[in-house]
């Protein structure tokens, strides 16, 4: 074994249960290792000039290719769009200049599935090169390469199958594993990076037994190679998808305690708005933790509730908040109690609102502008109040003002994912996926649905600073066992207001 | 009288419908004529603005297409918050789709009355072979619950602007017979806002801010 291999530390084999953030590290110190002990790395740079090129292109498989810059198409001055225009022309300097490296990012139309995943890889190199930073590259290259890369991870459900990702690259690692120029044995060690990384964003419902066996296959070969390190790489984040312990969020769990009976007795006015508020928060982050990215790119194509069950089940619970709200207003029949749950309410939307949790938010609000309580009479006062968040989530000028707010919010912060789905719909029904002119994957479509999750991810990092409070918890019980009949919530609300006085 | 002829009269139209019926298709379409050469690259999308001039009456449409939210039940009196006209959309080779459209006309009848234009689409015709609703049922169903029903294919472009330019006409008519029986000015004959069959619609202009 020749390269940086058996120059990586050794020194992180105690946990198993290491973290993407260590991992990171690790990555980095692979690079890093590999950057100071071979200064030919400049040259795998260059597109094509290596000497035993030709017996490589010779098989013609284009997952073969050392670099596929050219092949992908951008949309630059000089309007070429087709493969190969902009051959000839791109190879005059050895290191991609500032200006060429962001044209290619900011303006990557598309390009071959192949091209797309090659170059995926590639942000390897460029690492490389920050670590080693002895390439006339700016930060900001380097930040829109990496995020190429990011957006690619984030959007090659939309083009390939996790299992055909998965493919190619193992059969790109293989293809240059055994090659004796370390420049191209870094092309397979930048393919098994990227392979990790994958492994590591498979959702649960990714993790069929033929992806697993392929996996495990793999971290054997490796050990008969004498791969150890990547084998234990491997292995590690295998171990971390399948162990359940390794969950990064379960679920809120609701204590039984003792004193069962003066709970049940309680109403909501017995607590403390911002405490509710707190607790819905919590109650509503704990779902939207559980949501995996995947699923929302999956529901704006085919809305397959089996590939989103954690979508679902965000989504349930939106709508049973709202119900839980609808109940509980309607239900007393002294006018008086009514009205305070519904002042009740409007205090929770305030503090919901303070937390930036919109989408609890806009569950109440919705249940509060339900035609059942809506054409009740309340105070003037609170109805006033709800106006205002009516004009932070109103929808002309496609929710501006809802936008706006949620671009200056600072994390932590629950978004509305309806809307979030509405944005990925529209995007994948209003652009092509491929190219005008063939096969060619659009990126930039793929760029959109990025940058729409890219959002979601930022606001979810933080977490709420709350803490559990069980007597809350226990009376809210997951919000089960309310009507959510509508007819009911009508007649319920004639009975309290008969129609003809409307 | 003249007043009401100049105005620009202002509608708000949602889209309902269970998910992947094509209401998105539909907008876009008729809104940006973008389902073929689609290079559709805005985010602000979800609500559109198409306006018209339907026999001299300037009308601005505001549309809102909840696509990607059909599971969101609880926000359909959001969804539908001010609306003058709904579209109902359903796909003909699907015939859950079509009860989908029976339970938000069952919503919208109840929560709005009769303030709001509804309008029931059986859309994908393109796909008139694995058609599973039958035309005539559906026909007969708007009927019965005082909506209009609509054929269309985004894909072919049929049908889609005659949906909107008909829905407008009958956004148009109410609030010219409301207003009229609102106020004693009169407008026209009494009781009959004519508007004549020419489709004068294409006056298109995407407008970005909203007033």
């Amino acid at each position: 074994m020749t390269g940086g291999m058996h120059a990586y530390p050794q020194s992180h084999n105690s946990d198993i249960c290491v973290h993407q953030a260590q991992f990171m590290n690790h990555q980095n110190a692979l690079i890093a290792d590999r950057a100071t002990d071979d200064t030919s790395a400049r040259c795998s740079m260059l597109p094509d000039d290596d000497e035993d090129e030709e017996d490589d292109y010779a098989e013609l498989n284009p997952l073969d290719m050392v670099d596929v810059r050219d092949l992908l198409v951008r949309d630059d001055s000089s309007d070429s769009t087709s493969n190969s225009s902009s051959g000839a022309g791109s190879k005059q300097s050895a290191f991609p200049s500032s200006k060429r490296s962001s044209k290619i990012l900011s303006g990557l139309k598309g390009g071959s599935v192949d091209a797309l995943v090659i170059y995926a890889t590639h942000v390897g190199k460029h690492d490389l090169c920050a670590v080693g930073s002895f390439l006339s590259l700016s930060q900001a290259d380097l930040d829109t390469d990496f995020m190429y890369q990011e957006a690619f991870l984030t959007t090659y459900r939309t083009f390939l199958t996790p299992e055909e990702l998965i493919d190619k690259l193992l059969y790109r690692y293989n293809k240059f594993s055994h090659a004796q120029d370390v420049s191209k044995k870094r092309l397979s060690r930048n393919a098994f990076s990227l392979l990790v990384r994958v492994v590591d964003e498979l959702t649960s419902s990714e993790l069929v037994s033929s992806i697993n066996l392929r996996l495990l296959r793999l971290v054997a070969e490796l050990v008969r190679e004498g791969e150890l390190t990547l084998a234990k790489i491997m292995r590690r984040k295998l171990l971390e998808k399948f162990d359940p312990n390794q969950k990064p969020i379960k679920k809120i769990e609701i204590v039984v305690s003792a004193p069962k009976s003066p709970l049940k007795e309680a109403t909501l006015i017995d607590f403390k708005s911002q405490e509710l508020a707190e607790q819905l928060t919590l109650l509503e982050n704990d779902f939207y933790q559980r949501l995996e990215l995947p699923e929302l790119l999956i529901w704006s194509r085919e809305q397959n509730e089996e590939k989103c069950p954690n979508l679902v089940e965000f989504t349930e619970h939106f709508n049973k908040i709202s119900w839980w709200c609808r109940n509980l207003i309607l239900k007393p029949d002294d006018p008086t109690t009514r009205e305070k749950y519904f002042i009740k309410f409007v205090h929770i939307l305030k503090h919901l609102r303070k937390h930036n949790n919109f989408n609890s938010l806009l569950a109440l609000l919705s249940a509060l502008d339900s035609a059942p309580i809506s054409r009740l009479d309340w105070p003037k006062q609170e109805k006033e109040m709800i106006q205002e968040y009516f004009s932070l989530i109103d929808c002309t000028s496609s929710f501006k003002s809802y936008r706006m707010t949620l671009a200056e919010a600072q994390p932590p912060c629950i978004p509305y994912i309806g809307l979030i789905l509405n944005d990925m719909t529209i995007i994948r029904v209003g652009n092509t996926a491929k190219l005008a002119d063939g096969d060619l994957i659009n990126f930039q479509m793929r760029w959109q649905l990025f940058n729409v999750l890219e959002c979601l991810r930022r606001f979810r990092k933080p977490v709420y600073p709350f803490q559990k409070d069980q007597n809350i918890l226990q009376f809210l019980d997951d919000f089960n066992d309310y009507n959510s009949n509508d007819d009911e919530m009508w007649e319920r609300s004639k009975e309290i207001k008969p129609t003809s006085t409307k | 009288m003249a007043g009401a002829q100049n105005r620009t009269s202002s509608f708000k139209i949602v889209l309902l419908g269970e998910g992947c019926v094509g209401k998105t298709s539909l907008v876009l379409r008729y809104v940006e004529d973008k389902f073929n050469d689609k290079h559709y690259s805005t985010l602000q999308a979800s609500f559109l603005t198409k306006k018209l001039n339907i026999n001299g009456s300037r009308v601005s449409l505001a549309i809102w297409d909840t696509a990607g939210q059909e599971r969101f039940h609880a926000l359909g009196p959001i969804y539908y918050r001010d609306s003058q006209g709904a579209i109902l959309v359903y796909d003909i080779t699907d015939e859950d789709s079509f009860e989908k459209v029976k339970m938000w006309v069952k919503e919208l009848r109840k929560m709005l009355g009769n303030a709001v234009q509804l309008c029931i689409v059986g859309n994908k015709i393109d796909k008139e072979k694995e058609r599973h609703v039958a035309a005539a049922a559906a026909e007969e169903y708007a009927k019965s619950v005082g909506a209009k029903h609509y054929h269309s294919s985004a894909k072919l472009n049929k049908g889609v602007e005659e949906l909107f330019v008909d829905l407008s006409k009958r956004m148009l008519q109410k609030k010219l017979s409301s207003d009229e029986s609102g106020s004693d000015r009169a407008v026209g004959g009494r009781g009959s806002v004519v508007i004549a069959d020419d489709s004068a619609a294409p006056a298109t202009q995407k407008k970005g801010g909203c007033c």
